[in-house]
């Protein structure tokens, strides 16, 4: 918290990216189940924060840690090792190969990038549970897609102002 | 907007040696190469059980909110909805308790005829109440994390009830929690007997809630819809007798040498907040050395069933594109007959 303002200060970020886990895993309130049952509409929180700081701050946040996140939340979710952290490298990759373009986009224009990013991901994990057979309804890995593109919008002035507010680089 | 970006961008692109490219591909192929070590073996179990242990409080944490909603309306319960429950719980035990005291004799009744029949005595059971964290996992995986691990001597492999029947196994123990898959994960096989009738067969996970379904029971097979699947204690996983579903829809189409059966599980998988953990072993080891070959006999005696079955269908059907191909060769005859 007292850290030079020389030094890099880092810990908004992980603290954002445990909320995008914590988001990810909490159960669905009983509301939501009752009026989607087995709809999976939840949006891809880590994809949002991660692709808010890999275009932010490309130097200290890049696809080394995003697999990192990715491989946490394998192991929390059960998933296959990997399974997660791959599709979630792809999409920050393709987003950091363009962050000076992204950085320009307006915010209507980003929401769309990010749910190409998502359709990547999600077709990523299609693929590796195709390929393992685990494959359970197509559609569900879809419908992530439109809730993520949709939070864009209001993710972006929330990371945004905490980046600034607390001078995370 | 300008300034607020300008802090870094003066520095080199990546300070480190790789490119990102280079680094993103290495990471891709590392995911792959784990992906496929996870899938075909268990070698990373001990690496997982040991991130499982210390990603714990994550989990905890992202059920946090729910865990005080729940105590919070507990808390507010009223006092006439408590009393009609507790009257409910009540008039249960009861029932309960009556249903109990039968059992005793009969299973009394039972130990003494299976030492007349010197057979292996039934397995004695211990369990151990799991409390299923809120967790959502994958929603493509049918999952979920228990508050028991290596501490309470959960082991991977152990099955896992709730009141109304099989919930799933153990997949992976930490210290502290564990994780199970349900028998309706697309990757769950549970073999279970007909109750009635005592067909065996195994009930395959579809990825549903609520359908698990049964590929290699014969058309002629004594299964009726509404009918109970049990465990057989084939495969040694589950032990026998424990309801697992009831049987929902039958097709049998001559054509094939299976009927398509699919069954509904007995256990309220999506409701479920408490598990049971089970220690299950044979209490005379003699006897379990002459159970296997039974099995074993059993399961061959339905393999050459099923095969007699598909060879008999086979025929069937060769049989029939003969016949369809006889005609032509037929009216010649008359023909022959004429002159």
């Amino acid at each position: 918290m007292t850290d030079n303002h020389h030094e890099s200060r880092q810990w908004p970020l992980w603290a954002s990216l445990l909320v995008a886990m914590l988001l990810t895993l909490t159960p669905s309130p009983d509301w939501y189940n009752d009026l989607f049952p087995g709809i999976n509409l939840r949006p891809n929180w880590l994809l949002l924060v991660s692709f808010y700081w890999a275009i932010a701050l490309p130097q200290s946040f890049s696809v080394g840690r995003v697999w990192v996140v990715g491989i946490l939340l394998d192991i929390i979710s059960g998933g296959l090792l990997g399974r997660q952290a791959l599709g979630l490298v792809i999409a920050i990759w393709i987003a950091q190969k363009f962050y000076l373009q992204l950085r320009q986009f307006p915010l209507g224009q980003q929401a769309f990038v990010i749910g190409l990013l998502c359709l990547a991901q999600q077709l990523t994990v299609l693929w590796i549970d195709g390929a393992t057979g685990n494959l359970s309804e197509p559609l569900q890995y879809f419908l992530p897609i439109l809730s993520t593109t949709a939070l864009w919008p209001l993710c972006f002035p929330l990371l945004r102002k905490l980046r600034i507010t607390l001078h995370v680089r | 907007m300008a300034t607020a970006y300008s802090q870094n961008d003066n520095k080199p692109l990546f300070p480190r040696g790789l490119t990102l490219n280079a680094r993103a591909i290495l990471l891709c192929l590392l995911s792959v190469i784990l992906i496929g070590i996870d899938q075909r073996t268990d070698q990373l179990q001990p690496l997982r059980r040991v991130l499982t242990t210390a990603t714990y409080p994550v989990g905890v944490l992202a059920v946090l909110p729910s865990t005080a909603w729940n105590w919070l309306s507990g808390a507010v319960t009223s006092r006439e909805s408590l009393q009609t429950e507790n009257e409910q719980l009540k008039r249960q035990l009861l029932l309960q308790n009556s249903r109990l005291q039968r059992m005793d004799v009969m299973s009394e009744e039972n130990r003494r005829l299976r030492e007349l029949l010197k057979s292996s005595t039934r397995v004695q059971s211990d369990v151990l109440v799991a409390e299923i964290m809120g967790v959502d996992m994958d929603p493509y995986r049918h999952v979920v994390t228990l508050n028991k691990g290596l501490a309470h001597d959960v082991f991977e492999g152990q099955p896992l009830l709730d009141a109304h029947g099989v919930l799933g196994q153990i997949e992976t123990t930490a210290a502290m929690s564990s994780q199970a898959v349900l028998i309706t994960d697309a990757n769950h096989a549970i073999p279970v007997s007909v109750n009635r009738s005592g067909v065996r067969s195994v009930a395959f996970g579809t990825g549903h809630a609520e359908v698990l379904n049964l590929p290699h029971i014969p058309n002629h097979a004594d299964v009726k819809e509404g009918d109970l699947l049990v465990t057989s204690g084939l495969g040694g996983v589950f032990p026998a007798g424990y309801p697992v579903a009831v049987i929902t829809s039958i097709r049998k189409d001559l054509g094939q040498p299976f009927a398509e059966i699919t069954a509904t599980p007995t256990a309220e998988i999506p409701e479920s907040h408490h598990a049971l953990l089970v220690w299950h072993k044979l209490l005379d080891d003699a006897s379990s050395l002459q159970s296997p070959d039974v099995d074993k006999t059993v399961s061959e005696k339905a393999a050459q069933s099923a095969s007699r079955n598909a060879l008999s269908a086979t025929n069937n059907q060769s049989n029939e594109g003969d016949n369809t191909a006889l005609p032509p060769t037929d009216p010649p005859s008359p023909t022959l007959g004429q002159p």
